[in-house]
């Protein structure tokens, strides 16, 4: 009679947490882990090579198998192996088993990388691998469940958004570990490879989009934004470090190409390459302006702008600042540009870096702005309930950019443009952070206000 | 049925290798495999969810503390519920400070409004009010081998006790919920 009752307590596992809990607790430990990786470079022992560590790893199975099974456990391993081969070659999402076997197969990769820049390797290996699955979903999807291709698109797009995830941090890693010592050539070809591959994966992603599916465009759109992030970072590196050898080198009078022609190797990028990948992020940039500055001036041709109250005039007085703020920017691209067609990367790289600064800035304050007003004219908000400070701060703020900008501009005359740029780099990353705070304030602010 | 025990400790190998190199990514992986089952164990511990999901959250805080000092995990499914019934004992030690256990508290009022017929099937709240009628070192084996389904090799490491142990206790187990089903026909 007990035995029925203890089999039925099997039924007890539908018992789980909550997902808030789930969702906060997982967040926080990775953070931790983050956090850690950040402050002491993970746990890597540089003494410890590829071959030694595979020794070890074996060697501390042994204790894990019982005799009798190791032969079988072994073998079991080996037709996993051999099996997520033939599924790492084969399939798409549309056989779900064999790319869940490719996707335990990628894991175990990844898992035996030895250092990060084989991991690094490893990432960008599966990043071509989840461009390829794209490409072949988009060819096949002629013939498929229009419902069910963009479902499957919408699972390589997430994964290709983790990879990136992952590249990101590897590449902050390495980059980490060379301050340690003196790595910066390594830490330069990763920058240039990431980079790379992150322009064909934004390429790769532009040709989703002709899959019309409202969910997908979400993730693709989440996607993007993702690789471009990572493709950001990997230009900062690449700036910071290319820099680093120029000035580390006994060569007189190099240029700033040169250090990148110095590494050339089977996994580095030509320089026309790389020329090429800044075009398209230029290209990009402007876009961004472009869109920033049509919104600007449709917000101040717009009705809500354009009624007279004190409030409204101010935040007329954002958008007019906002707009000067796009103009430099516009201006320290074409800049960029002519020092890119000039040859000189570096100084190129660092412009469009901080180009790239300024219009995220300015996009946040945007959507911070677009929130709000979706939120029930947040203007009025603030001011019925008598915390008007917080419009007044963010253009004081945005004043302070400006100012910046146009001292930067002046600078520019009397001395070299990468000294301004240093001299300038930590000043524009504080206003931009005190901007974007200002936002992030504004937006809290408002919905604390506008909550019942 | 080895085989997949074997696998699962392979797998938490490489994950745990991973993670040792610093994978928050493979973090997420482990917790996501890891937390109801250690949410569940904790909180037939100690029938509170706020306080489960507290002690849960504190496991695996405590999972990644030792991972960090370079603790040596033969076996991590083992070692993570070692961890979360250190934390329950630690629990219940603090809590005996300020009052009773709440076992202690449930056990007669609980008891008179339960419902038992072995033949059929039992409402999950009775269920959790049977588990919580068997002693503490009898209600972590019987968690461990009939709702996770550890093997009875798997429960020993776990609850550092023998193999021949654990086969005991369930016996026990077996005989206290017949006591408990008698009661009740009667």
């Amino acid at each position: 009679m007990s035995e029925k009752i203890l089999k039925q307590f099997k039924t007890l596992r539908r018992v789980t947490p909550s997902n808030v809990w789930q969702e906060n607790t997982r967040t926080v430990l990775m953070e931790s882990v983050k956090k850690f990786n950040l402050t002491n470079n993970g746990f890597r022992d540089p003494q410890n090579n590829g071959a030694e560590k595979w020794l070890t790893f074996f060697y501390s199975l042994r204790g894990l198998l019982p005799r009798p099974s190791r032969v079988v456990g072994f073998a079991v391993l080996a037709a996993i192996i051999g099996g997520g081969a033939f599924a790492t070659q084969a399939s798409t999402p549309k056989n779900k088993t064999f790319y869940k076997i490719k996707e335990f197969y990628e894991k175990v990769e990844l898992a035996s990388a030895g250092t990060p820049e084989d991991e690094l390797k490893v990432l960008l290996k599966h990043a071509e691998t989840r461009k390829a699955e794209m490409d072949q979903l988009i060819a096949d999807s002629k013939d498929d469940n229009p419902a069910e291709v963009a479902s499957n698109i919408a699972t390589v797009v997430l994964s290709l958004q983790k990879n990136q995830t992952s590249v990101g941090n590897t590449l902050d890693t390495i980059e980490a570990s060379a301050t340690k010592g003196d790595k910066s050539e390594t830490v330069a070809l990763a920058a240039q490879t990431v980079a790379k591959n992150s322009q064909q994966a934004i390429e790769t992603l532009e040709t989703v989009k002709q899959v019309s599916d409202p969910n997908l465009a979400a993730a693709v759109n989440k996607a993007t934004a993702t690789v471009e992030e990572v493709q950001d970072v990997s230009l900062k590196i690449l700036a910071d470090n290319v820099t680093e050898i120029v000035a580390a080198s006994t060569t007189p009078a190099v240029s700033p190409l040169t250090p990148i022609n110095d590494l050339q190797s089977d996994t580095a990028i030509h320089p026309e390459e790389l020329k090429n990948i800044i075009n398209k992020k230029i290209e990009r940039v402007d876009q961004k302006i472009k869109d920033v500055t049509d919104k600007l001036d449709a917000s101040l041709a717009s009705d809500n702008v354009s009624t007279t109250t004190v409030q409204t005039s101010t935040a007329k007085g954002l958008i007019v600042d906002l707009k000067n703020t796009s103009a430099a920017a516009q201006q320290k691209l074409n800049e960029a540009k002519e020092d890119l067609n000039n040859g000189s990367v570096v100084t190129a790289l660092n412009k469009i870096n901080q180009t790239t600064d300024l219009v995220k800035a300015s996009v946040k304050v945007i959507n911070a702005a677009e929130t709000a007003s979706v939120a029930k004219d947040p203007v009025k908000s603030i001011t019925a309930t008598g915390t008007p400070t917080i419009v007044p701060k963010a253009t004081e703020e945005k004043a302070l950019l400006k100012s910046s900008v146009q001292e930067l501009s002046a600078d520019d005359a009397t001395t070299t443009p990468q000294e301004v740029i240093d001299g300038k780099t930590d000043e524009f990353g504080q206003e931009i952070g005190n901007i974007t705070d200002s936002a992030t304030q504004a937006t809290g602010a408002i919905k604390v206000l506008l909550q019942p | 049925m080895k085989a997949p025990s074997v696998l699962q400790d392979l797998q938490d190998k490489l994950l745990l290798r991973s993670l040792v190199r610093g994978d928050a990514e493979v973090c997420g992986v482990l917790f996501d495999k890891y937390s109801a089952k250690i949410f569940r164990f904790i909180l037939f511990k100690v029938s509170n969810r706020e306080t489960a999901e507290d002690l849960a959250s504190q496991c695996f805080l405590k999972m990644w503390e030792k991972i960090k000092e370079g603790a040596e995990i033969k076996n991590f499914q083992a070692w993570l519920y070692r961890v979360a019934r250190n934390l329950v004992i630690d629990y219940y030690r603090a809590r005996d400070k300020e009052e009773l256990p709440l076992i202690y508290q449930l056990e007669e009022e609980e008891f008179s409004a339960l419902q038992v017929d072995p033949d059929k099937a039992i409402a999950a709240q009775d269920l959790q009010k049977l588990l919580l009628l068997l002693s503490g070192d009898v209600r972590e084996i019987v968690i461990l081998k009939y709702i996770e389904g550890l093997s009875v090799r798997e429960i020993a490491s776990i609850v550092e006790k023998s193999a021949v142990n654990v086969r005991v206790i369930l016996h026990r187990a077996l005989k206290e919920l017949q006591n408990h089903a008698q009661k009740k026909l009667k």
